[in-house]
């Protein structure tokens, strides 16, 4: 077993001098009750997603299934998991690294939280309210907007309390350099409230027909590629160099990816309409736009490559590292995904299909899950005092996860392309029947399905594992730290292979 | 080190100017639009269209039929959909100007609707049976009863079983083998089912306008006069 000193060189470089550690140890101790009540949040609504999307998967390959009951039908089931994850566990998840990581670039602690803890619990209440909604048949309809507008106004007023936090940190940080991690976490805070605020309104002015699908492509994408990616991002850049111990390659490569991230990614999500009843000249700016993320996507993955150079033999070392370096290069794979599918030739036969579903779930999952398994298995320790208890919980929880989400990835965007493919053109048109055709773009998905259906079980055992492995750290009773837990757990955290 | 006003103004003016490029450019190009009026007819297109048809296309929302059938029909450079017959022209945003967009959908696990109402009605038609009522709540109540391996869940939910009273009513089902009920019951639609048979068969998009490569409004007008 080799045992990884991860407390080393937290950027802003810091050599690990007694002060120091009594600071991020009285830090750890103020964001411990909001970070893992966050956390709690997540996992639950991560555990509920997960059996919405095996039930999703079953209900593809056999649609009789769970069907007779209004509130499992599959029109129901489908767009409630796509909001439990984004809404549920990514944002939730997202906003507790994210706060837990400033608290710890901005090197202040939390104030006493009690806002704080009201906004997640209001938070949670929406989310409910969300799901009741949907499950009972007053959802909207719009993708990743499904929610009635109530609950986002509630969702919206949760958020304010929850994020003001970020801010606060940020304003009463210690003076020096603002290390680009920070830079992702405070954009993203930003970007949340106008993405979900103006959006919503938007689509709450009735009747305005096709310019409300425009706004609900936008923030489709925008919801994963600027939101969950800025968040992810963020974490990327702050777990990579804490765990290899050294500082990121160029500064000058995070910063042109961080002001070319910035720019180009708000004017994708278009092209989901490419060729539908909207205006040429949108779903070619949104194209574009997709070209030119080509940009940041370079240079963050040069800059995540080049970090880890000379260090890739860790990832068999350290559970955060694992799982992070899989989301950054899912990060990577997921955009070239993207800007592949955005093409107007593929593009005809990619959308509308299972591969969106795909590209939503690289993003997702693949990218940004994993990221927060990993931030996840770093933090807890750190705020419950005690170490993770079992390494091959770890790695149950890895491969179930890393072979669930890759093959249900893969599985998908097969799917997705024969079933375009055979959308795109018409092979056998029986001239009594013109539908004929269609179905066999249908059965061509059903093997690929049934790969999916695999992935989604593979998937849920590997959560279920997490979500034991979770609870046992909240009741800490994990492996003891051995020393005053809270005050030296950064130093002598053993990270096992 | 980033001065931190730059790093703000950055971060709110690279969304803005996207949300002003993009969305609110949107909003000025096709989020105000008017109907097409036809003088010489004294029609407009397209109607906004009340009572149960509404009804159903909340139906058709609330039980999420959008997210495998879409109501958007591609041009020829865009694919099959006019090949496939899913209507005469392209749909553009003037079609939807009285229509929740929610419906325009995001996947194809099933077919293009845009013009499920239109299709059967034609005189040459090929699919004459997506005019029938009957057919549509048949299809709905057990969809792989009509469509051999159709991957459509059946939605029984929005049929009711009773007791015959009298006559049977005129829209029971006329279901044969496992699917009958027991003798002296029958299946009939709930008014959910019915608004949203209605609001399926409303669909029709494939009136002409003027900014669509079909057929020119011109010709549909002279013989009126």
């Amino acid at each position: 077993m080799s045992v990884i000193t991860s407390e080393i060189n937290t950027p802003p470089a810091r050599k690990g001098a007694d002060p120091n550690q009594v600071e991020r140890a009285l830090i750890d101790a103020s964001a411990r009750l909001p970070v893992l009540t966050l956390y709690t949040s997540a996992v639950f609504w991560l555990l509920v997603q997960t059996l919405l999307g095996v039930i999703v998967a079953f209900k593809v390959n056999w649609p009789g299934f769970l069907a007779d009951c209004s509130w499992l039908t599959y029109g129901r089931i489908f767009p409630l998991q796509n909001n439990l994850m984004l809404y549920g566990w990514a944002s939730l998840a997202g906003i507790g690294t994210a706060l837990w990581a400033l608290a710890r670039l901005c090197r202040v602690e939390l104030p006493r939280p009690t806002l704080l803890l009201c906004g997640i619990g209001f938070w949670n209440f929406a989310l409910l309210a969300g799901t009741l909604a949907i499950l009972s048949g007053n959802g909207r309809g719009f993708q990743y907007l499904d929610f009635p507008g109530y609950v986002f106004g509630m969702l919206f007023v949760a958020y304010i309390l929850v994020a003001a936090w970020g801010v606060i940190l940020f304003v009463n940080r210690r003076p020096g350099h603002i290390y680009i991690s920070t830079w992702y976490f405070i954009a993203a805070l930003f970007w949340f409230p106008w993405l979900i605020g103006g959006a919503n309104t938007l689509i709450g002015v009735a009747n305005q027909g096709v310019f409300d699908a425009v706004v609900a492509a936008w923030f489709a994408q925008n919801m994963l590629s600027l939101w969950l990616t800025a968040l992810g991002l963020g974490a990327i850049y702050y777990f990579i160099p804490k765990v290899v111990g050294r500082p990121i390659h160029s500064y000058y490569f995070a910063s042109v990816g961080f002001w070319t991230f910035a720019i180009f990614t708000v004017w994708t999500g278009v092209q989901r309409l490419t060729g539908g009843p909207v205006p040429a000249w949108m779903v070619t700016v949104s194209v574009g736009a997709t070209i030119l993320m080509l940009i940041p996507v370079a240079m963050v993955s040069a800059n995540y490559f080049l970090t880890m150079r000379g260090s890739f033999n860790l990832v068999y070392h350290s559970p955060t590292l694992r799982f992070v370096f899989y989301g950054a290069i899912a990060f990577t794979i997921a955009n070239l995904v993207q800007l592949i599918g955005s093409f107007r030739t593929i593009g005809i036969k990619t959308q509308w299909s299972w591969f969106a579903v795909g590209q939503d779930h690289l993003f997702a999952y693949a990218f940004f899950t994993m990221v927060m398994f990993g931030a996840m298995y770093y933090i807890i320790p750190r705020l419950t005092g005690c170490e993770w208890l079992s390494s091959t919980f770890i790695k149950l929880h890895f491969w179930g996860s890393a072979y669930g989400f890759g093959m249900g990835v893969v599985m998908l965007l097969a799917a997705g392309f024969s079933q375009g493919s055979m959308q795109a053109t018409v092979h056998q048109m029986d001239p009594t029947n013109p539908q004929a055709d269609f179905l066999l773009s249908v059965f061509a998905t059903l093997p690929f399905m049934r790969g999916f259906s695999l992935a989604q079980l593979l998937v849920s055992l590997g959560q279920a594992i997490f979500a034991v492995h979770f609870l046992l750290m909240l009741l800490r009773l994990g492996r003891p730290s051995g020393l005053k837990p809270t005050l030296f757990a950064p130093i002598q955290e053993g990270i096992k292979s | 080190m980033k001065p931190t006003p730059l790093l703000f103004a950055g971060i709110f003016a690279s969304f803005a100017a996207a949300w002003l490029g993009l969305i609110v450019s949107a909003d000025n190009q096709i989020g105000h639009l008017l109907p097409e009026v036809d003088e010489e007819n004294a029609t407009s297109y397209p109607i906004n269209v009340a009572g149960i048809t509404e009804q159903g296309r909340r139906a058709y929302i609330a039980n999420g039929c959008n997210y495998c059938h879409t109501q958007m029909v591609r041009d020829r450079q865009h694919g099959a959909d006019l090949a496939r017959e899913w209507g005469t022209r392209r749909t553009v945003p003037r079609d939807y100007i009285y229509t929740n967009a929610a419906v325009l959908g995001v996947m194809r696990n099933g077919p293009d609707l845009s013009n499920v109402g239109a299709a059967g009605k034609a005189e040459d038609s090929k699919r004459k049976y997506l005019a029938d009522p009957a057919w549509h709540y048949a299809h709905l109540y057990h969809p792989q009863a009509l469509v051999e391996n159709s991957s459509m869940p059946p939605y029984r939910y929005l049929f009711k079983k009773r007791k015959i009273v009298g006559e049977s009513a005129y829209d029971a089902l006329d279901l044969t083998g496992d699917d009958a009920p027991e003798e002296g019951y029958e299946i009939v639609p709930t008014d959910e089912a019915r608004a949203l048979v209605a609001y399926l068969l409303s669909l029709d998009r494939n009136h002409p306008l003027s900014e669509t490569a079909g057929p020119a409004p011109a010709a549909a007008a002279a013989p009126a006069k």
